[in-house]
């Protein structure tokens, strides 16, 4: 029987990290990060080789996130359809603007301002293989692209935080 | 041939390790020739140092285990593992109840086992609970009380019970428990479930 409690002790912050920077929120990534291990302690495929069980628990908390995703612009396309109103135009981005930031030498602020302004699929790339070194093999397991497509994905991800943040370079 | 934007991928690729082989070889034989890719290269790798150092995950808090599995402590010290089995050790107080609720549990247990036996032999009979009828042994309208106790207070176990009393008594094994300075008391009345004795009691 799996020990769920050491396996939140040894990936829930991982998984939250990941969750707080697709969802940009952090209450809704505790809530995503409290759904995923219900999800997976409820699940009848559980994973029992031990080194895949980290890709296995990104891979349901990246589905719960598309899916939440998903919910939501079906419930805004219904909105704008009834309001004529174009209300994702209409929702400013939490992120700070990234001059207001530069002052403040906050490399992980900063950051965060930059992979905000990127897409899902380069910010996942960002954060499962540059800042939490997942190997291409396990994205790929995570995410469903080919290789080829997590080696592009990365190196466009890397390349465009290297030049948004050339003023942290020494 | 490949122009530098192919290699920078390649380059991306190295860091996280995941380059091998000829496109491995090609890369590093690139670098020596190509000094723009080499600083490339050394940006790439001074970000991924910062972002080791200054991007590490926030904790998560503490009570979010609890409110995933409810029913759980979320207070409580976390497990150790010893030899691949998870222990988790339990607070010198709890350790304290437990062992108190035993010794209460067991001297209550003792009590009623032995109250007839031991704590109170002499209080209506001088001689322990299994005697022949007579005016110091268990009278037959004890033993009826008796044994209708046991049967109404558990019907499966003292049902035995009555059985082992009735055969005892039948067969005289109850005299021999009997005080010796008090045997001459006459004989017991033969044992018969079901038969009413001189008292107009039925036999149970």
């Amino acid at each position: 029987m799996a020990d769920w409690e050491a396996i939140y002790q040894e990936h829930s912050a991982g998984i939250l990290q990941y969750l707080m920077m697709l969802t940009r929120n952090r209450e809704e990534a505790e809530d995503l990060l409290q759904e995923t291990f219900m999800r997976a302690m409820q699940s009848r495929s559980f994973v029992n080789d031990i080194s895949k069980i980290r890709s296995w628990m990104m891979t349901i908390a990246r589905n719960l996130f598309l899916d939440t995703v998903r919910k939501r612009r079906k419930r805004e396309k219904l909105h704008v359809d009834s309001e004529d109103f174009d209300i994702l135009e209409a929702v400013p981005d939490p992120a700070p603007a990234p001059d207001t930031l530069v002052a403040a030498g906050d490399f992980k602020i900063r950051l965060e301002s930059v992979l905000n302004t990127m897409g899902e699929n380069y910010r996942t790339a960002f954060m499962l293989g540059i800042v939490q070194q997942y190997s291409y093999k396990e994205i790929g397991d995570i995410t469903g692209w080919s290789e080829s497509m997590v080696k592009s994905n990365i190196f466009r991800a890397r390349k465009k935080v290297a030049s948004e943040m050339a003023e942290f370079r020494r | 041939m490949k122009t530098c934007e192919e290699y920078e991928m390649n380059l991306s690729a190295m860091i996280d390790g995941e380059l091998h082989g000829d496109e491995l070889t090609e890369t590093i034989k690139h670098l020596g020739e190509c000094p723009e890719c080499m600083k490339t290269l050394g940006i790439y790798q001074a970000m991924q140092e910062e972002i080791n150092r200054h991007y590490q995950p926030d904790a998560v808090p503490d009570n979010l285990w609890g409110k995933i599995n409810p029913g759980k402590d979320t207070a409580k010290p976390k497990s150790e593992h010893h030899g691949g089995k998870t222990v988790i050790p339990m607070p010198p107080w709890l350790t304290g109840i437990i062992s108190a609720a035993a010794a209460i549990i067991l001297i209550l247990i003792s009590s009623f086992i032995l109250r007839d036996t031991y704590i109170f032999p002499l209080q209506e009979s001088k001689i322990p609970l299994l005697t022949s009828t007579g005016s110091s042994g268990m009278t037959e309208e004890r033993f009826v009380n008796f044994t209708r106790e046991l049967l109404s207070a558990d019907p499966v176990y003292h049902r035995k019970m009555y059985l082992i009393l009735s055969a005892l008594y039948n067969e005289g094994s109850m005299t021999e428990l009997q005080d010796p300075s008090e045997s001459d008391q006459g004989l017991q009345p033969e044992f018969q479930p079901g038969r009413v004795d001189s008292t107009g009691r039925a036999w149970y």
